[in-house]
Order: C-alpha cells, then structure tokens, then sequence
C-alpha cells in the first residue's frame, strides 16, 4: 500500500467526504466570523 | 584562522567579543540615566514656575504635562525656506527622502534574510548543502554593503536639504526629539561596527558548526536589532509628523519623551513597514539574482542564480503575503486617531491614488503567481498542473478588476451633471471596501494554491491518506472562498462601522488556508516518491523577466504608498500643530505625483544597477563550487531542497 495512488479511490468516497468536510469548514469560518465579529469586539485588544 | 583552532582560546575570544558588543549596545543608554537623574535637581529649582498644559493626544491621568519646551514657531515664507533657483522644495525633499528611504529599506531587510539562511546553513545535515546556504547568505550582504555606504551618503543629503530647504521645521522637530537624536546616531555608529565585524569576519569565523559560527549567528541577530531599533527611531519622527502626541496644543514638549516617541500610529506604521522593506528587499535581491541569471555564461552559474532567485522571491512573498493585513491596520488606526485623515486617505482627496495602488498589488500577486507557473516549467511533474494555470489567471483578473473599480470619478462638471453625481450609477455601487477586500483576500487565497501547486510539483503523495488530505485541502480552500465572498456580500447590507469588522474573518479564512493548508501539505508530501530532480537553471527567460517586474513593482508600490502617507498631512507639517506656510503646501495632481514617483524608481534602479555591477566584479568566480554535476539537467540542490 505504500505505493498507493491518491486517486485510486473511488470519486462517489472522495465526494462524500468532501461534503461532509465541507459543513465542518463551514461551521469553522462561520464560528471565526461569529467570535470576531461578536465577543471580540469587546475585548480591548487589537480592537480598541 | 588559526588560534581558533585552540578551542579554550576560541571560547574565551568569543565571550570577550559578544560581551563588548553586549557593553557597545548599552552606550546609547548612557546619557539618558545621567540626565534622568539631574531631571529632580532640575525640576526642584524651577518648582515655582511650573506651567502645566495637555497633551494633544493622550488622556486619563497622564494628561497633563509640565511645560518643557517652546512652541511650535509660525513658519513664514521666504524667511523660514530655503530654496534652490526655481525648484520646488517640497519636490526636492520628497526626492531625497525617497531614495534614502529605498536604500535604508534594503540594508535592513538583507540582514533579515541573511540571518535566516546562515541558521538554515547551520541547521542543514547536508555539508554541501549547509554551504551553499552559507554562501548564499555571504552573497546576500555582500550586495547590501555597497548599499550601505550608499545609504549613509543619502542619509547625509537628506540632512543636508533639510536644512537648507526647511530650517524652521527641522530646528523644532530636532528640539522636540533632542533627548533621544544622539542615541539614533550612537545606534548608527554600532550598526556599522557589528555590519562590518559581520560581513569582514565571516570566513575567519566560518568553523563549519563550531563555537565561532554561533557567535557569527549571534552577531547577525545584533545587527538585525540595532538595525530595527533605528528603523523605529526613524519612524518616530514620520508618526510624530502625522499624530503628534507628547506635546499641547501649541506644540511645547510636556516633558515625557516616551509620549512623543509612542504617537497613536508609531507601531502601526513601524509593523507595516518592517514587512514592506522585507518584501522589497527580498524583490530586489531576486531581481539581481535573475539579472546574474540572464547573464550567466556557464550551467552551474545559471543553477546557481536561478535557485537564488528563487530563495529571495519565496523571502519577498512570505513578507508580501501579511502585508495588506498590517496596511487595513494601520488604516483602521488613522480612523481611529482622526476619521477625516482616514476619509481623506480612502474616500476623499487620496482615494485615487488608492486605486493606483490596487493596480500595483495585483500586478504583485499576478507577477508572483506567473513567476511560479514558469518555475513548474523546470520540475518534472510540473505539467500536471498546467491545465489549472488559466482558472487562476482568470480569478486573479477578476479579482483584479473588481479591486479596481472605483467609488467616485474623476470627471469634468458636463460630465458630472449628465451622470447625477460623482457616483456611476451602476459601477458605483460595488467600489466599495466589501468588494476590494474580497478581491484582495481572493488573490492570496489563489497564490497560496498555486504555491501548493509548485510545492507538489515533483512529488508523488505515497501517505496512505493523501486522498483524505487532498479532500480536506479542497474543503479548506472553498469554504474559505465561500466564507470570504459571503462577507463580502453580507457587507452591502449593513452599516459601515459594522462592515468595517468584515475584513478581519475574512482574513482569518485567508490565513488558515495559509498556515493549516501549506503544513497539511507539507505533511502530505512527507516521503513522497520524487518524480525527477528539479531543473535549477532552465528556468525560462521569462520568468527571470517577471522578478524584475515584481521588484519594480514593490519600488513603485512602496513610492505610491510613501507619498500617500505623507501628502494626508496636507498643509500640516505636523498635524495641526505646525502649518506648512511654504507655497508647496498644496496636495499634488495624481500626474504630477506619478512622475515623481517614476522618477524616484527610476533614479533608485539607475544606483542599484551600480551595485549590481560592483557585486558582479568582485564575484567572477563561479559561486557554485559542485561542478561534478552534470550540466544544466542535474540539480545541486535535492529535490527536496525548495
């Protein structure tokens, strides 16, 4: 297996994988923008 | 040498010298603690005539200071200007700071580099490898020393026409700073003793990984700190200039220098400007790698330059890529200290220069991913990704245009009338900060992909979850996308206070495709199965062009952004405490501003072709000393090695 192909894997895993990968990226950027747009603000530092 | 050999005598020589260096470093200090402790006798004396006053700046306890210095003196014309025939002091001043500035920035982000490739070259198992990193690092101050002397002599002009040209600001600006200028001139002195123990001593301390190469190490780090502490001095007095703090209304010193020293945008200039002078650096150094590249008469030579090129590119662009985060720091600093500076700067009088700037950074970003596209040409398995090269150049002149276009026109009264305003009706919508920061992030999101792209170039991924990292590297970086272009959107539909927040999780997105994204590629690639060595010197021609282009690019950028700075003073010497009564003190046409900013990148390559030539005369022996390579197709460096 150490000479595996990285695209020997089938598209319908590489898919699936991708949209469940997807909504955790989307719940990571949209906590970054929840925290940096909410609670950060109140802090005095590097906002104020 | 030979005592060094002697490893008692070697260690003893090398404390002695970093503790004198150590004692050096401390001398500025000297004065200070003296008059620091004459200050109580001083101020028990004039106890009875104590006149307080507040600070311009600061508030809260700190507010009130004793009176310690006159006031800002009215400046008359012609009695306090100096002039030369019919030109423009303004101009004249302008040019010489310009230069100064551009050479200053170059002997001290050289020193960075240096450091950062003697570490490699220390760090690096590989003897032949250790040494080229060493003698690339040799190379690199080299061509910075010739560009010091340069530097002192500019620095000694600059002077020189301020006194001539501006008495009556440069006498107060040098009483308000009188106790910290001998220290900016004793750093001055040390900076050039450790540059020249440094460079002069480089081989005499070369004891491949011994006691003395650490001390040279050690060295190169003082000299990279004195060089950062003068940089701050210097930017003490632009930032005083622009928001003056330490002093009242009518500008008499209160006593505290500190005050004076930390003005409201001291560090936020300070930070800009340390990443811009490395970006620029790293640009100049690689096109004078890519200038010894074209003329490269044998294989090894051109192997040699274009894997230099290369190393002080990928320096520029590490610089290059956090340098529109500090830039929308600094700007959110200006609003904060004064909105109408910042409205001025974005939105008023400056904001077309603004979109000349724009078209400069995409000219980077294009420039740079070019550059790699034509650096894939000479790494087997580079082809793989050619068919990705025109979605990219696609997105980067979206992003491009997008960036461009503006909020207001320039037009004629005709014009203005048969449009309803300054604003296109349809255009003008969409020239606003929410668009130019989605394109801005849109085009490093993009150059951090196609770096990712050369970095897998010549790798075949062998780790059993290279396909799970494939997909998360795909999520990453169209959720990142998607998140930047959603904020983007989501910007038009509120407030502007709130939108200006915007840019900052946009960014984070940005930045975690750069740091996650490039170590979760970096691992994938951990014991990849090499496809073919890389081709070091068969690079095209073109892409030698394009560093030239890039370099350029920063000189301009950096006289663009220079002079923006610098004209939203307006008619204020420093900012409304001392008027400019000059007949210059009007804001230039754009035009005219330009061809002064061509002017000075023209005369600032016209000397750096100077010292590009001199570091070709004393380096007429191949730097590359691994000729037992065959030609041009065998690389020097491993595969592995960018």
């Amino acid at each position: 297996m150490a000479n595996q192909d990285v695209n020997d894997v089938g598209l319908g895993k590489k898919v699936g994988l991708f949209l469940v990968l997807m909504v955790v990226a989307f719940g990571y950027y949209y906590f970054l923008d929840w925290v940096m747009m909410g609670p950060m603000q109140n802090l005095p530092f590097p906002y104020k | 040498m030979r005592s060094f050999n002697d490893p008692r005598k070697a260690k003893i020589g090398a404390m002695v010298l970093l503790g004198v260096i150590g004692l050096l470093l401390l001398l500025p200090f000297i004065p200070l603690q003296a008059s620091a402790e004459e200050a109580p006798k001083a101020a028990a004396a004039t106890e009875k005539k104590v006149e307080k006053a507040k600070d311009v700046y600061y508030k809260g306890p700190g507010e009130f200071g004793i009176v310690s210095g006159p006031p800002a003196p009215k400046l008359k014309y012609p009695d306090d200007y100096g002039t030369y025939g019919t030109f423009q002091s303004r101009t004249l001043i302008w040019v010489a700071d310009q230069q100064h500035l551009y050479f200053g920035s170059f002997v001290l982000a050289v020193p960075m580099f240096v450091f950062v490739m003697e570490l490699i070259g220390i760090m690096q198992k590989d003897k032949a490898l250790a040494k080229k990193y060493d003698d690339l690092a040799h190379e690199f101050m080299k061509i910075s020393l010739t560009a010091y002397s340069i530097t002192a002599i500019l620095g000694g002009i600059l002077i020189f026409t301020f006194l001539a040209l501006y008495p009556g600001f440069f006498g107060y600006l040098a009483k308000i700073f009188k106790p910290v200028m001998h220290i900016y001139a004793l750093l001055f002195i040390l900076e050039s003793g450790i540059l020249y123990i440094y460079y002069y001593g480089w081989d005499a301390m070369n004891d491949r990984n011994g006691l003395w190469k650490w001390v040279h190490l050690s060295i190169s780090l003082l000299l990279n700190t004195v060089g950062l502490v003068l940089m701050y001095f210097a930017n003490t007095w632009v930032a005083f200039m622009q928001s003056p703090a330490g002093v009242d209304a009518e500008g008499r010193f209160l006593g505290d220098i500190w005050k004076v020293i930390h003005t409201p945008l001291w560090i936020p200039i300070v930070i800009h400007r340390v990443l811009g002078n490395a970006a620029f650096g790293g640009g100049v150094v690689a096109a004078y790698a890519a200038y010894r590249f074209l003329a490269a008469k044998t294989p090894q030579e051109k192997a040699h330059y274009d894997w230099m090129s290369y190393t002080a590119m990928f320096m520029g662009v590490l610089a290059l890529i956090p340098l529109p985060f500090a830039g929308y720091w600094l700007m959110r600093e200006v609003y904060a200290y004064r909105q109408q500076m910042g409205i001025t700067l974005m939105g008023g009088l400056l904001a077309w220069v603004f979109i000349m700037q724009a078209t400069m950074i995409s000219v980077l970003f294009i420039t740079v991913n070019y550059y790699l596209w034509q650096a894939m040409g000479r790494i087997p398995g580079g082809e793989r990704y050619y068919r990705f090269f025109k979605y990219m150049l696609l997105v980067l002149v979206v992003a491009t245009i997008s960036w461009l276009t503006p909020h207001t026109l320039v037009m004629t009264p005709a014009e203005l009338k048969a449009m309803g305003g300054a604003q296109h009706p349809v255009v003008g919508n969409y020239g606003v900060m929410s668009t130019k920061n989605t394109a801005v992030n849109t085009m490093i999101v993009t150059t951090i992909l196609c770096f990712i792209m050369y970095q897998r170039c010549n790798k075949q991924i062998t780790v059993k979850w290279g396909w799970i990292g494939n997909v998360i590297l795909a999520a990453m970086f169209v959720g990142a996308e998607i998140n930047i272009v959603f904020l983007g959107i989501y910007g038009f539909f509120i407030p502007a206070n709130v939108r200006i927040g915007l840019s900052v999780p946009q960014v984070l997105s940005t930045l975690t495709c750069l740091f996650a994204g490039v170590t979760l590629n970096t691992m994938m690639l951990k014991g990849g199965r090499p496809i073919g060595e890389i081709r070091w010197g068969t690079m095209s021609v073109r892409g030698a062009y394009a560093l030239f282009c890039l370099a350029v690019s920063f000189t301009w950028t950096m006289a663009v952004m220079g002079y923006i700075r610098s004209s939203v003073r307006l008619h204020w010497h420093i900012n409304e405490i001392m008027r400019d009564n000059s007949p210059w003190a009007f804001t230039n046409p754009i035009g005219y501003a330009g061809n002064i900013n061509s002017m000075n990148v023209l005369i600032f390559w016209t000397m750096l072709l100077f010292v590009f030539w001199l570091g070709s005369l004393s380096a007429k022996h191949a730097p590359v000393e691994e000729t037992e390579t065959v030609g041009v197709g065998k690389a020097t460096i491993p595969a592995g090695g960018h």
